[in-house]
């Protein structure tokens, strides 16, 4: 078996945090590899509209359908959750994810260079100051070792890495503090008609719950997006936004294309391939196909020694779709190594390579999002713009977080897309009442013009049970583990989602709306609880599993996002995140890689 | 009776207006009319499609934009007929989704995506192409319902 060893720092995953580590390495004067399980080697714009087009051609529109499945570093897809049958989940057994349940895990992520971030939806809201210490202001979760003052700084950093489009004096709500005279680099993302309309008719009426009140307060959503430079930004340095990854003149604005998820077709919405575009221009290295199977270590010191990877052949993944590929095994060494291959696969590599530490693979964490769609009282124009530019934050801090979970309520502009499959749903509709001609026309644009749909992305705690394990019986086709996944919701997060499902009555009601949400009762994520119908999904946004803390009994990493048993290995990545509170946690996972970085450098240099 | 290619392309193109409601420059504006009725052939057969052409053909449709009650009755009963009622859903599908439905589903190609008359139908675009450009969602929809 080949070894090599040329390099300060073996990254494994390109995605956004491996790429934040490898861009601020470079600049420092590291010399940095990052290992990438996908096959994409180029940073031309032509292999990016391959993506597109794929998407364009996939009958099932799913986050992960423009990036074709790899037998080689296989991906979960949403489809392999199956319906309830007798009560009981069922799952794809031939899926990435072999689920033992009893709840559904939901979210997938992304194998290729540039990660999730390809199909995420750019949403940048930085966490709440008490979602750092819930253990201590509420007795549930669990405590970070830092706080939200600590980050500030790399918050910062990283609003200005993604370029995050946002107005400062509307974001700093339940504590959010900015530096004094702080703008964010670019202007807020325009407010969707939808957004403008709910608040004019929610105006003044409250959602009253268990004795408290709460405002419909309609807030425009920080994302990473392109909108108009912000001639303040940086003290009136100002801010450059930057455009496609191989055409930089294109995606300079938000055009409106209504994909984000799955995929930007201009990159006006910020992916990894931009950072790492600039890391591979200050030098660092890619060695795509490459699947890290094994980290090394010395079982006295437990300093890691090399990775181990499996190279497989060329392989064209949008066409060859199901050829597994020959590979050969080799060996990288590095003084300093980093995990950055997202939750799921750094807690799996760790697993495979024997790690101690008890927590590695628990507190699994997602956003069970609860889904309820409606019509409002006139057409509010469905399906134009991005994903969703406005959130309810009313309910994502206070202290009936002691009993019960917050959430973050997402104002969705395309209508009954995610919940219901609109438009083609309602075609199908209207072709089964012998609709045609100008009459299905009508039909459809009478409906379809009124729709629109919230998420309530409920805050979960951090659990032992649910967890990401390995199992000799399940592999992939290069003989790597497949993730397995127990998983299961609380009642703190069902009460959390009564709630939720009452706000969503009631705010149908202030609006004088009509609200549509019916849930099947065969469909994965449906409960019945209390004698409520509640039904959720996965939000992708994976966490926890190999979270922060003081020391080797409560967490796999410091505070520095070092190991505390492998003192020359650092994770990255949502994996060490102890709470997510209600922020979707892409903004806080890439300011703790500014942060992460900084520690490497000097540790470096010691 | 012998259809000519060209007297099969004018019907299919007739037909098409009066099954999507959107008139024959927007559905010469797709570009995919001929495509459409290819595909349409190669899984129906043709001779099945000239059943269907031959029933549309002697309705003697005067102006498919704009039709007499007379036209529109029989228009009906030729949408209803169990010979005809999967095969017209299936074209309408085709023209609104670019999709094909069958047992084997799929959608015929990037461009049949883009032109689906779905987008246009419920006053939006193809999510994903045909951007309309910044900030535009912040403004009241164009096409309003009647």
């Amino acid at each position: 078996m080949s070894t090599e060893n040329t390099y300060d720092v073996v990254i494994v995953g390109a995605g956004i945090t491996g790429a934040i580590v490898a861009n601020q390495l470079a600049e420092k004067g590291h010399k940095v590899l990052i290992l990438e399980a996908g096959v994409q080697k180029s940073f031309d714009f032509e292999s990016y509209r391959a993506y597109l087009h794929h998407y364009y051609q996939n009958t099932i529109k799913i986050p992960n359908s423009p990036y074709p499945q790899n037998p080689n570093a296989p991906q979960p897809l949403v489809t392999d959750v199956g319906d309830i049958e007798d009560g009981i989940q069922q799952f794809n057994k031939d899926g990435y994810f072999r689920q033992y349940g009893p709840a559904p895990f939901q979210s997938t992520y992304t194998r290729a260079k540039g990660g999730t971030t390809l199909h995420w939806l750019g949403t940048c809201l930085r966490m709440l100051p008490s979602d750092f210490k819930e253990k201590d202001l509420y007795d549930s979760g669990k405590n970070w070792p830092i706080n939200y003052y600590d980050l500030m700084p790399y918050y910062r950093m990283a609003e200005r890495e993604i370029g995050v489009s946002a107005d400062v004096e509307e974001q700093a709500f339940f504590g959010i503090e900015f530096e004094e005279n702080y703008v964010y680099p670019m202007t807020k993302i325009p407010q969707s008609h939808l957004d403008k309309k709910l608040t004019e008719w929610t105006k003044g009426a409250t959602f009253d719950y268990e004795g408290k009140t709460y405002p419909y307060k309609v807030v425009s959503t920080p994302q990473g997006r392109n909108s108009n430079p912000n001639p303040n930004y940086n003290n009136g340095e100002g801010y450059q936004p930057v455009g496609a990854v191989g055409n930089p003149d294109l995606g300079q604005r938000c055009e409106g294309n209504s994909a984000c998820v799955p995929i930007c077709p201009v990159q006006a919405k910020y992916n990894a391939l931009k950072t790492l575009k600039k890391a591979v221009d200050k030098g660092v290295v890619i060695y795509s196909q490459c699947v890290a199977s094994e980290i090394l270590y010395d079982e006295d010191s437990g300093e890691i020694t090399g990775i181990k990877y499996k190279e497989y052949e060329d392989f064209d993944s949008l066409t060859d779709t199901s050829k597994p590929c020959n590979y050969i095994e080799k060996v990288i060494t590095a003084k300093r190594y980093v995990l950055a291959a997202h939750a799921v696969e750094n807690a799996k590599l760790m697993l495979a390579s024997g790690f101690k530490n008890k927590n590695i693979g628990q507190n699994l964490m997602d956003h069970p999002v609860l889904l309820t769609w409606g019509l409002a009282p006139e057409a509010i124009g469905a399906f134009r713009g991005p994903g969703s530019t406005s959130g309810i934050p009313s309910l994502r801090d206070g202290t009936f977080r002691k009993d019960r979970s917050a959430f973050r309520i997402e104002i969705g502009n395309w209508g009954w897309n995610w919940p219901a499959g609109s438009p083609t749903t309602e075609l199908q509709e209207g072709l089964s009442k012998q609709l045609f001609g100008k009459e299905l026309r009508a039909f459809l644009l009478d409906t379809v013009q009124k729709e629109f749909r919230l998420g309530f992305l409920i805050e979960q705690q951090a659990l032992s049970n649910n967890s990401v394990t390995i199992d000799d019986r399940y592999r992939d086709e290069l003989g790597n583990y497949r993730p397995i996944i127990n998983y299961n919701i609380t009642d703190h997060e069902k009460e959390g989602m009564l709630a939720a499902k009452e706000f969503s009555k009631q705010f149908f009601d202030a609006l004088s709306g009509t609200d549509k949400t019916q849930y099947s009762p065969d469909k994965g994520g449906f409960i019945l609880y209390k004698g409520e119908e509640l039904w959720w999904q996965g939000a992708g946004h994976l966490a926890g599993t190999h979270i922060m803390g003081t020391d080797k009994e409560n967490s796999v990493v410091d505070k520095y996002q070092r190991c505390h048993e492998h003192k020359n290995l650092f994770l990255v990545g949502c994996g060490n995140m102890p709470t997510m509170g209600t922020s979707n946690p892409t903004l806080t996972i890439a300011a703790l890689s500014f942060w992460a970085a900084e520690n490497i450098s000097k540790d470096l240099n010691s | 009776m012998k259809i000519t290619v060209s007297e099969r392309l004018d019907w299919f193109e007739k037909l098409s207006v009066i099954l999507t409601g959107f008139s024959r420059s927007e559905l010469l504006g797709t570009g995919l009319i001929e495509i459409y009725l290819d595909t349409i052939d190669q899984h129906l057969g043709e001779d099945h499609v000239n059943t269907l052409l031959d029933s549309f053909r002697k309705i003697n449709i005067q102006d498919e934009e704009d039709l007499t009650a007379e036209e529109s009755r029989n228009i009906q009963e030729l949408v209803e007929s169990k010979s005809n009622e999967s095969i017209t859903k299936l074209v309408i599908l085709l023209w609104y989704t670019g999709q094909w439905y069958g047992k084997n589903s799929y959608i015929v190609s990037s461009q049949s995506y883009l032109e689906g008359l779905v987008w246009k139908a419920i006053g939006a675009h193809p999510m994903g192409g045909k951007q309309p450009g910044y900030g535009t969602w912040g403004f009241p929809p164009l096409t309003f319902s009647s």
